[in-house]
């Protein structure tokens, strides 16, 4: 049994604290009888507000000091020497990402129990290159797979070789959906079988507004459309059937979230070809405004080469808004 | 860090190999790989995913300006359809044009960055759809193709129409 004097046991995060979904997992699981330290794996990276509060820690000394429910930040030099492995696809480099030697060094620092990495191309790939130099030193580590990371990224040449090195390394495998689970096995993995569960934990009902207080879906007249094109989405293929469905638009308000310039002018030529009310949505100050759009949307529309579940997916569902997906994403589940 | 450089290097291999020769040259389509404001890559892509199975034993080269999200998605285009499909820098466009059965691009608005009379100078036939053409410069073919630059599979059928490949 544990002194009530000793600290709990510590966890190692190893993920992006820009990022709401890690701040979203985290908050569900601070309560719980871990210590967390986050290790920022992208350089610079705003902490996501959900994620407060967040101390900096610089020593095991000074994790062990960290209140219940707080979370510490790393503050050690993450990235002094970065990787040779290939970049997530619209980085050109991992110069601004957390290194190997760098991760490996806050493990010896804060031996923690377990190492948890959310996502692997940022990362998973880190950690990776740490358990290859700390061998049987790396405590037991579990990778989250978020929406692509496996699904579009083992295609890639340059990416395969790793994942299968991570399939082999990893002691725990955690994904969104039974799709990856099958595609990890398939990687060479062949740790425990754990329930496939959404990278962000799904949706927090009791911050979402409650059905009985927004209109139904039938009274809505807006269709939200992620506007991600890049990499991964493929906005510019839903304004196009948006213009091919034009004529039998005309009574709805499209508004498009998250748009590039390419997104952005196609709409505009959209609105003064086919006349239809569309426009690109200013960036939500808040998750709560991001949730109030989707709640106004009698569909949410996003497509992608690949995802996962999908969050805005999730929240579309939870909100009485159709989800338009493809069948690129494990929605299906 | 051994095994890890051991890992990426085949990825540098295949981006550095060349093709040995292997026989009678397979024929070959030049595609317009720019994908921003003015060029549609992507919905080329999505058109060969309709097309792959009739494309079997041709050669495609896209012809991109580095852009990351073009090449990811061609090495999923090949890996999901096993189509031959390689992308080469725009600077290696003139190498690639002569002999190629078809140039096909998706542009928005505008065509003028594609240099048709480059292409035409090659004796290569080209196939440009064209978003929003605009009514005044652009003529009947674009005009005649308007649908089939926001239609993936329209897109599709169109190209190979031009090649006389028909879907198996």
């Amino acid at each position: 049994m544990t002194a009530p004097h000793d600290p709990q046991p510590l966890i190692a995060v190893v993920g992006m604290i820009g990022s709401v979904h890690a701040a979203r997992w985290l908050k569900a699981v601070r309560a719980g009888p871990f210590r967390f330290v986050v290790l920022p794996v992208v350089r610079d990276q705003v902490a996501a507000p959900e994620f407060d509060p967040l101390i900096a820690v610089a020593t095991a000394q000074e994790a062990d000091a960290l209140p219940a429910g707080a979370i510490g930040l790393w503050h050690g030099d993450l990235w002094r020497e970065p990787d040779v492995l290939p970049p997530p696809i619209h980085f050109r480099d991992r110069s601004s990402l957390a290194c190997a030697g760098g991760i490996a060094d806050a493990v010896r620092a804060l031996r923690p129990v377990l190492v948890h990495s959310m996502e692997l191309q940022h990362a998973g790939y880190a950690c990776l290159g740490a358990a290859e130099r700390m061998a049987m030193d790396f405590p037991p580590w579990l990778v989250s797979n978020w929406g692509s990371d496996i699904q579009l990224y083992r295609k890639l040449p340059a990416h395969r070789p790793v994942l299968e090195a991570i399939a082999r390394r990893m002691d725990a495998y955690h994904s969104e959906c039974e799709r990856d689970i099958a595609l990890a096995r398939e990687l060479g993995y062949r740790g425990p079988r754990l329930a496939a569960i959404p990278a962000s934990c799904g949706a927090c009902f009791a911050t979402l507004p409650t059905l009985s207080d927004l209109p139904p879906p039938s009274a809505r007249g807006d269709i939200l459309i992620k506007g991600y094109h890049g990499w991964s989405g493929r906005a510019l293929h839903v304004l196009s059937a948006v213009h091919l469905a034009a004529p039998r638009l005309r009574r709805f308000r499209i508004r498009i979230a998250l748009a590039g310039p390419a997104v952005s002018a196609m709409a505009d030529m959209i609105r003064l070809r086919d006349r239809l009310d569309i426009a690109v949505e200013p960036f939500a100050p808040s998750h709560a405004a991001a949730i109030a759009r989707i709640a106004r949307a009698r569909m949410t529309v996003g497509l992608g080469i690949s995802d996962g579940i999908g969050t805005s997916t999730l929240e579309a569902m939870a909100l009485g808004s159709f989800p338009i997906v493809a069948s690129s994403s494990c929605a299906t589940e | 860090m051994k095994s890890l450089s051991r890992a990426a290097a085949p990825w540098r291999l295949l981006k550095s190999r060349g093709r040995s020769a292997r026989g009678p040259e397979p024929p070959r389509i030049v595609l317009d790989g720019c994908e921003d404001i003015e060029g549609r890559a992507l919905l080329l892509v999505s058109a060969l995913h309709f097309g792959a199975a009739a494309l079997a034993g041709w050669k495609v080269h896209f012809v991109v300006q580095g852009d990351a999200a073009v090449c990811a998605a061609l090495d999923a285009l090949r890996w999901d359809t096993g189509l031959d499909v390689e992308w080469l820098h725009d600077r290696q466009r003139d190498a690639v044009l002569p002999g190629a059965r078809l140039f096909a691009a998706v542009c928005f608005r505008d065509v003028t960055r594609l240099n048709l009379e480059d292409i035409a100078r090659h004796g290569v036939p080209a196939l440009v759809a064209i978003q929003f053409p605009d009514f005044e410069r652009h003529g009947a073919e674009a005009l005649a193709l308007q649908r089939a630059a926001h239609d993936p599979q329209l897109l599709c059928a169109e190209i190979l129409a031009r090649l006389g490949v028909a879907l198996p």
